[in-house]
């Protein structure tokens, strides 16, 4: 389990997100403000995954997070909640 | 007893993939070989299974077979999905990192055009390199564009 530093903010502004990943699950703490690329780009440099952002896609529960340009808490996300990151893949 | 490649790399994906399910809500039942049973929850509120086969990867993708809870009935129309562009209608999951899929290993696989040493490099596999990131697919294809069972 890892986590953000806070760097000034109160709690209130703040989600802990747990996400699983290509890799297996990584629990961080994020802005509230953060964007969903945000969350992406988190999840490949703390877990160290192949590929760019934009091979990524991120679930939570039934709702596809995108466009990934949106800010957490657009999408009602609350302290704890799951997120999933997909890896795009084409079936045919 | 001789440790191969593909058992250090699947010890340490099933970790990762053990990991993931009980995050995320899915079921896994490790089965002896390497093998295991990935259960998810599909767009309908059932859950549909896989019994997953690791012998020779990551030089070979996978088997990922439809299966039932247990994993002791795979590939028979009533535990097959259909639905989307992965759950494809000869009743194997269509992807290149799914053994299956290649018609030199399964008569129902719909690709006599990919080679199957060269899974990770086909373009269509894009990041869907291990096991976890196959499970998410799934997980993702079930519960948005499963459509019904074949029977």
């Amino acid at each position: 389990m890892s986590k953000d530093d806070d760097k000034g903010h109160g709690r209130d502004d703040r989600l802990t997100l747990t996400i699983g990943t290509p890799k297996g699950p990584f629990t961080a703490n994020f802005d509230k403000a953060a964007k969903v690329s945000d969350v992406i780009e988190a999840a490949i440099k703390r877990m160290k995954l192949s590929g760019a952002p934009e091979d990524f896609e991120v679930f939570h529960g039934e709702q596809e997070l995108k466009p990934v340009t949106r800010t957490l808490v657009s999408f009602g996300l609350a302290d704890g909640d799951k997120l999933l990151l997909a890896a795009q893949g084409e079936g045919v | 007893m001789v440790v191969t490649a593909t058992d250090l790399v699947v010890e340490e994906e099933l970790t990762e993939l053990t990991a993931n399910a009980a995050e995320m809500g899915w079921s896994l039942a490790i089965l002896a070989g390497g093998a295991f049973v990935l259960g998810v929850a599909a767009k309908d509120g059932s859950r549909l299974f896989w019994r997953c086969e690791t012998d020779r990867y990551p030089t070979w993708p996978p088997a990922w077979h439809w299966a039932d809870a247990t994993g002791g009935v795979i590939d028979v129309p009533t535990v097959t999905g259909l639905g989307g562009n992965f759950f494809h209608g000869n009743g194997v999951v269509c992807a290149p990192w799914n053994r299956l899929a290649y018609k030199t290993i399964d008569a129902r696989g719909p690709h006599g055009d990919w080679t199957i040493g060269d899974w990770l490099t086909n373009s269509r596999t894009r990041q869907c390199t291990t096991l976890s990131a196959m499970a998410a697919r799934l997980a993702i294809e079930a519960a948005y564009r499963f459509e019904r069972r074949m029977a």
